[in-house]
C-alpha cells in the first residue's frame, strides 16, 4: 500500500468516526420532533360550558384570565342553570371544584392543585378565589353542583400557562 | 499484468474510498458545525428558556419593610455569622450554612445543639422562594430565620437572649437603631428579663419569665425578635447568583452562538434533552431556579430508625398558628398577597409526607439530598426516580404522587448525561465580601 493511500484510509475512518459521535444525538433530536414529550405550556381554546355528567346542570364559565398565570393566584367565576332549562338560572344551587392533572390517567388525578380555593355564592353566580396552577400542560375541573337533592358532576379542561 | 490489473484495481477502490471520505468528511463538518438548536424540539427550545436567566431579580417582600435596605442588610451580614445569637455562643447561621458549600453543611441532616431531622437547604436564590423549610413552614424568610434561633435543636435560644445581644453590643445597637425603631428599655430585667420566651418547655426558665411579662413587654420584644430576623433576611436577599455554564448555553442557543453552544459537553446536552423533554424532570424542577416552590410526595420509604415525618402537612399546621407568618402582627404587609395566600392552604391532611421541591441551581455543591440527607449523591437520586414505584417499599408516609408515574426509567448512561447537566447549574462564585464575616458594622 502506498503512503497516500493510507492517509486516505485513516482520513476516511476519522470522517466516519466524527459522523457517529454526533449521531445519536441528532437522532433522539429528530425523534423528539416528531413527537414531542416537552413538559410544554398547553395551547387550547377550552370549552367554556358544559353539562354536567347526568344532564341535570348546566354550568357555565363566566370569567376566566386569558392567559391562565403560571404559578400565580387567578380567579374564575361559574353559574350554574338547570340543565333542562339552560336560561334559568339556580340560585340554590351549590358549587364544589377541584382541580387537578390527569397526566394521561384517563380515571382520577396525578394531582391536584396546592391551593384550597374560596368559593363565593352570589345566587347562582359563583366567584372562585385561590385558584392556582404549579404545572405546566393541561388541568381538569372537576365541578360538582347539587341542588334540592340533586348532584351532577361536569368537567373543564383548561390549558396552563400562558 | 496481474500486476497492473491489481495495481488498477486499488486505484479504483482508493478512488471510491477518497469519495467517500469526501462526502463523509463533508457531511460530518455540516453536522458538526450545525447550530445546536437543531438537537432540540421547539418545545424543548421554550422549556430550556424558560429556565434560563437573562437578567438578576429577587422577588420583592413587602411583608419585610427593610428587605432592601442596605444599613439592614450589613446588620443582618453581620448577625449571619455572629454566634452571640445561639445559647451557648457556639452556633451562627453560617455554622449549617457554610458559603464554601453553596451555603449549606455537607451533612445529611442539619446538626447543632443537637442532630436535627432534616437536610440544610442552600440559601443561594432561597429569596425567590415562596415557602421556607422543607415543609414550608414559614412563609417569609425573615420568619424561617426566627424559627432557628429559638429551635432548641439549633441556636437553643430565646427572644429575650436575641434582644440583650443586640443592646449589650455598643456596634450592633447603633446599627439596629439606625434601621429600626430604638430599642425598648432592655436594662431593666424585670420588664425585659434574660430569658423568656413562649412554648418553652413548661417550668422553665424562659417560660416562667415569658410569663411574667406584660403584653406590651412582649410585643416590644417580638417586635425586636422579628426584626433580627428581618435585617438577616435583607443579608441573604443578596445571596443571588445565576451566570451558570447552562445561563450560557442557553443564551448561546438563543443568540444562535456555535462557539458558545460548544462550551458544553454532548453527556450534558443529552442530559438537558432528557431533563427538559423525555424525563419529564421540569414538572416540578421548573422555572429559572429548576422548582416549582411547591410540595409533593415522592413515596420516599421511611428509613429504619427515623422517625414519622409529615411534611407538609405538618408545616401548614405550624404555619397557620405561627405570630410572625405574612397575615401576623410584625408583617410590614399584612393584607398583601403573601398574606392572602394563607388563607388558600389546602387541607393539610392532603399533603401528608409531601417536601418542597428543592432548587437544582449548586446541586453538586450541595449534597447529600432529600429532606432527610439520604442520598449521598446525585446518581443515588436518579436511581430512585428511574426505579419508579419499586424504590418505595417499605413504610410510607401519605401517598407517592401520581406524577411520578411520567419519569421513565433511566438507563445507567441517561443518569450519568443527567448528572453531567445538573453539573452545568452551579452559578457563579459570589463575591468574597458576601460570604465572610464582616470585621465590624
Amino acid at each position: 500500500m502506498k503512503p497516500h493511500h493510507r492517509y486516505i484510509a485513516v482520513i476516511s475512518l476519522a470522517a466516519l468516526t466524527a459522523a457517529l459521535n454526533v449521531a445519536p444525538l441528532r437522532a433522539a433530536s429528530q425523534m423528539s420532533m416528531s413527537k414531542s414529550m416537552s413538559d410544554a405550556p398547553a395551547h387550547f381554546k377550552p370549552k367554556l360550558s358544559a353539562y354536567t355528567t347526568n344532564h341535570d346542570f348546566l354550568v357555565k364559565i363566566i370569567s376566566l384570565p386569558h392567559p391562565i398565570p403560571y404559578q400565580k393566584y387567578f380567579s374564575i367565576k361559574f353559574s350554574v342553570y338547570d340543565g333542562h332549562r339552560p336560561n334559568k338560572l339556580l340560585p340554590k344551587a351549590r358549587l364544589r371544584i377541584f382541580a387537578g392533572m390527569r397526566h394521561g390517567l384517563k380515571q382520577g388525578f396525578a394531582h391536584g392543585m396546592q391551593s384550597s380555593p374560596k368559593i363565593g355564592d352570589k345566587k347562582g353566580v359563583f366567584p372562585v378565589d385561590g385558584m392556582y396552577f404549579h404545572m405546566m400542560g393541561k388541568w381538569t375541573l372537576k365541578v360538582t353542583v347539587s341542588d334540592h337533592g340533586k348532584k351532577g358532576i361536569a368537567y373543564f379542561n383548561l390549558p396552563c400557562c400562558g | 499484468m496481474w500486476a497492473r490489473l491489481y495495481e488498477g484495481w486499488v486505484i479504483t477502490l482508493y478512488s471510491v474510498l477518497a469519495a467517500v471520505t469526501l462526502i463523509g468528511l463533508t457531511s460530518a463538518i455540516a453536522t458538526a458545525s450545525a447550530d445546536d438548536r437543531a438537537l432540540y424540539s421547539p418545545d424543548e427550545l421554550a422549556a430550556i428558556e424558560r429556565h434560563a436567566t437573562a437578567t438578576v431579580h429577587v422577588r420583592a417582600d413587602p411583608t419585610n419593610k427593610v428587605a432592601d435596605d442596605p444599613k439592614a442588610a450589613a446588620l443582618g451580614h453581620f448577625l449571619f455569622f455572629d454566634r452571640h445569637l445561639s445559647i451557648n455562643d457556639d452556633f451562627s447561621c453560617a455554622s449549617c450554612h457554610k458559603p464554601q458549600l453553596g451555603f449549606t453543611d455537607g451533612h445529611p441532616v442539619a446538626k447543632a445543639l443537637a442532630v436535627e431531622t432534616r437536610n440544610t437547604p442552600t440559601l443561594i436564590n432561597a429569596a425567590e422562594d415562596q415557602w421556607f423549610f422543607w415543609d414550608g413552614r414559614a412563609d417569609t424568610q425573615w420568619a424561617q430565620v426566627l424559627q432557628v434561633i429559638e429551635n432548641p435543636g439549633e441556636f437553643g435560644g430565646d427572644r429575650l437572649a436575641v434582644a440583650h445581644a443586640i443592646y449589650n453590643d455598643q456596634g450592633v445597637r447603633r446599627a439596629y437603631e439606625a434601621v429600626f425603631d430604638s430599642l425598648p428599655p432592655l436594662s431593666n430585667l424585670k420588664l425585659f428579663p434574660a430569658h423568656a420566651r413562649p412554648n418553652a418547655p413548661k417550668g422553665s426558665v424562659a417560660a416562667r419569665a415569658w410569663a411574667t411579662m406584660s403584653d406590651t413587654d412582649r410585643d416590644a420584644a417580638n417586635r425586636v425578635f422579628s426584626n433580627v430576623g428581618k435585617a438577616i433576611a435583607a443579608y441573604e436577599r443578596h445571596l443571588v447568583s445565576y451566570g451558570s455554564p447552562f445561563d450560557h448555553y442557553a443564551k448561546a442557543l438563543r443568540t444562535g452562538d456555535e462557539s458558545g453552544q460548544a462550551q458544553l459537553s454532548l453527556a450534558a446536552k443529552r442530559g438537558l434533552k432528557l431533563f427538559v423533554g423525555r424525563g419529564h424532570c421540569d414538572l416540578c424542577h421548573s422555572g429559572p431556579d429548576f422548582t416549582d416552590g411547591q410540595f409533593h410526595n415522592l413515596g420516599l420509604p421511611v428509613l429504619a430508625g427515623e422517625a414519622v415525618d409529615t411534611g407538609r402537612a405538618g408545616g401548614i399546621r405550624s404555619l397557620k398558628v405561627n405570630p410572625f407568618n405574612a397575615a401576623g402582627r410584625y408583617s410590614d404587609k399584612r393584607h398583601g398577597q403573601a398574606a392572602k395566600r394563607l388563607s388558600f392552604l389546602p387541607p393539610a391532611k392532603s399533603m401528608l409526607g409531601a417536601f418542597k421541591t428543592p432548587t437544582l441551581r449548586n446541586v453538586a455543591r450541595t449534597a447529600p439530598y432529600a429532606h432527610d440527607g439520604r442520598f449521598t449523591a446525585m446518581t443515588q437520586v436518579m436511581q430512585f426516580y428511574a426505579e419508579g414505584k419499586a424504590a418505595s417499599h417499605g413504610r410510607l408516609v401519605g401517598k407517592r404522587e401520581g406524577t411520578l408515574m411520567l419519569v421513565p426509567h433511566f438507563t445507567a448512561s441517561e443518569i450519568s448525561d443527567l448528572v453531567a447537566f445538573l453539573r452545568t447549574l452551579n452559578s457563579a462564585p459570589l463575591p468574597e465580601a458576601l460570604t465572610t464575616a464582616p470585621a465590624h458594622l
